[in-house]
């Protein structure tokens, strides 16, 4: 920990040097805090409160360079013991030329989280670096292609460590006056640790899975997502997106927990289709309010889960959920004459999920344990923005 | 059945779309560029924004700029007809520029298909390293 506040302090203070030099910084400070129901999404309803707040400074050497470094502490109320600190740094690129209608992108990113001692295993380092081109091949015609290198690795516990290439290619056409057709599709593979199907979760897990018991796999996945977009009035939009993934080679993948107290780096990995929808509106004259609705199919590779209370295989088929969310978002951006921008904002969010997945095991000392990802969760969150 | 909820779902969105209220979508009023939507919140990115909170000029009530708070570096998303090179006469700091820049590549800083991107859908809050990088989640937890 002390490492990685000692780096983030270094960081800072270059970037702080750099700053008397040349004096186009800007900064940004937020804080959050609010309520969620279901914090680890399943059964166990485990509610709790927590605040975030974080830090960034922007630094602007050039005018198409950014570099910046933040900071960031989330503090949870009864399940203190994930809270956590990320600090890290991004860099990026966007050079241009006057009429051009190429415009390439590159950037550049390093973050480290460390939570508290119970949880120090899921300690990692994320650096990415990501390059895009967007092409204008007619006025109301963009076409673009991009691709993404992420390695994260767990200090710890590098059962977790994964590295993903990604790509990309899309085509966003206007037509009709002001209705959009956005077309994306991508591929991505990733390097993983997958858990032999002969491990005796009970019997070898209890001092962590040997590395025996693991081998090394690649997970390719690939999708494609259409989305319609248009203006409803002057002041108002809307969109909806329809998104299917799929994995093309999990079939012998067993992954070492999805839920493990949500903090497992599977917990968002999902192959299936979703449908989204979204409108946005200026129409009260002095707030931006946003409100959504989506639907999801996820189908989630075999998992391994591994928590204080759980210790269990799930050999059965994959983990299928149906997820329904809805929210709405109100913002209030101000900006002051002096230059200040200001952002009070308030959401809320309600989650409905159902399970194929229903386990009943017996745990050490014989007792039932029903662990189930059929759940509810609501959240309501505040939030401040200041810019400057 | 539950495999036809996603069907479902999607027609009734596009019923509302077709809702006769909604057919007299009116164009930004004001704005010389074609309209463009890269970000998909099916408003133009193009529309005038002359204080730079995020509300257009339009939404406001406000047809020109406001004296002292014009800011070249917040109007024009995802204009291609400007560029860095265009201010070079001009004193619009490093950041402006950047900001505009940057503005009209959002839709190849993210892509909504990878690894990890299902959380992308939501309030969000704004805040925190979390909502800013890749991958939506901070620690792994996602408000």
């Amino acid at each position: 920990m002390s490492k990685v506040i000692s780096n983030g302090l270094l960081a800072a203070a270059i970037i702080l040097f750099s700053a008397s030099s040349m004096a186009d910084v800007k900064f940004e400070a937020g804080v959050s805090s609010g309520y969620q129901s279901n914090l680890i999404n399943d059964n166990n309803d485990i509610d709790d409160i927590s605040t975030t707040a974080s830090g960034r400074i922007y630094l602007y050497p050039l005018s198409f360079m950014e570099i910046s470094g933040a900071g960031e502490y989330t503090y949870y109320g009864e399940t203190y013991k994930i809270s956590n600190l990320l600090t890290g740094g991004e860099i990026t690129l966007i050079p241009s030329w006057k009429d051009s209608p190429l415009r390439p992108y590159v950037k550049g990113s390093f973050y480290g989280s460390r939570y508290r001692r119970d949880f120090s295993g899921f300690d990692n380092n994320s650096g990415t670096v990501s390059a895009g081109l967007m092409y204008r091949a007619a006025s109301q015609l963009h076409l673009r292609l991009g691709g993404k290198y992420t390695q994260t690795s767990y200090i710890d516990n590098d059962i977790y460590d994964q590295k993903t290439i990604e790509f990309f290619m899309g085509a966003n056409k206007t037509f009709w006056k002001n209705n959009t057709l956005d077309i994306e599709a991508g591929f991505g593979t990733a390097d993983y640790s997958s858990i032999r199907g002969d491990l005796d979760p009970f019997a070898d897990i209890l001092d962590g899975v040997p590395d025996t018991f693991l081998v090394e796999k690649n997970l390719k996945s690939w999708y494609i997502s259409p989305r319609f977009s248009r203006p409803l009035g002057s002041k108002t939009g809307m969109n909806i997106t329809y998104t299917y993934r799929s994995f093309t080679n999990d079939s012998a993948g067993i992954i070492f927990g999805s839920s493990s107290e949500n903090l497992s780096p599977w917990s968002s990995l999902w192959e299936g289709q979703s449908v989204t929808a979204t409108i946005k509106t200026m129409f009260f004259t002095d707030a931006i309010v946003t409100a959504g609705a989506g639907y999801f199919e996820k189908r989630y590779l075999r998992t391994l889960e591994e928590s204080q209370y759980f210790i269990y295989m799930q050999l059965g088929p994959p983990r299928h959920d149906y997820q329904s969310r809805l929210f709405f978002k109100i913002q209030r951006p101000i900006v002051t004459k002096s230059g200040w921008f200001i952002e009070p904002s308030l959401s809320v969010e309600i989650v409905t999920n159902e399970s194929t997945t229903e386990i009943v095991r017996m745990d050490l000392d014989n007792m039932p344990i029903d662990h189930r990802y059929d759940y509810d969760d609501f959240s309501i969150f505040w939030g401040l923005i200041l810019r400057r | 059945m539950t495999g036809h909820r996603p069907i479902i779902f999607s027609l009734v969105v596009f019923l509302l779309l077709f809702i006769p209220g909604f057919l007299t979508a009116d164009e930004a009023k004001g704005a010389s560029a074609p309209f463009i939507d890269l970000d998909g919140d099916g408003l133009d990115d193009g529309a005038p924004d002359d204080d730079g909170d995020g509300i257009f000029n339009i939404a406001e009530g406000r047809s020109k700029p406001v004296p002292g708070e014009t800011s070249p570096a917040l109007t024009g998303l995802a204009s291609f007809e400007t560029s860095a090179a265009d201010f070079s006469a001009d004193f619009t700091p490093n950041s402006g520029k950047f900001s505009q820049l940057n503005r009209s590549c959002r839709i190849i800083s993210t892509h909504r298909g990878g690894f990890g991107s299902g959380d992308q859908f939501g309030p969000g809050n704004g805040i925190g390293i979390g909502a800013v990088s890749s991958g939506g989640c901070a620690g792994g937890v996602c408000h």
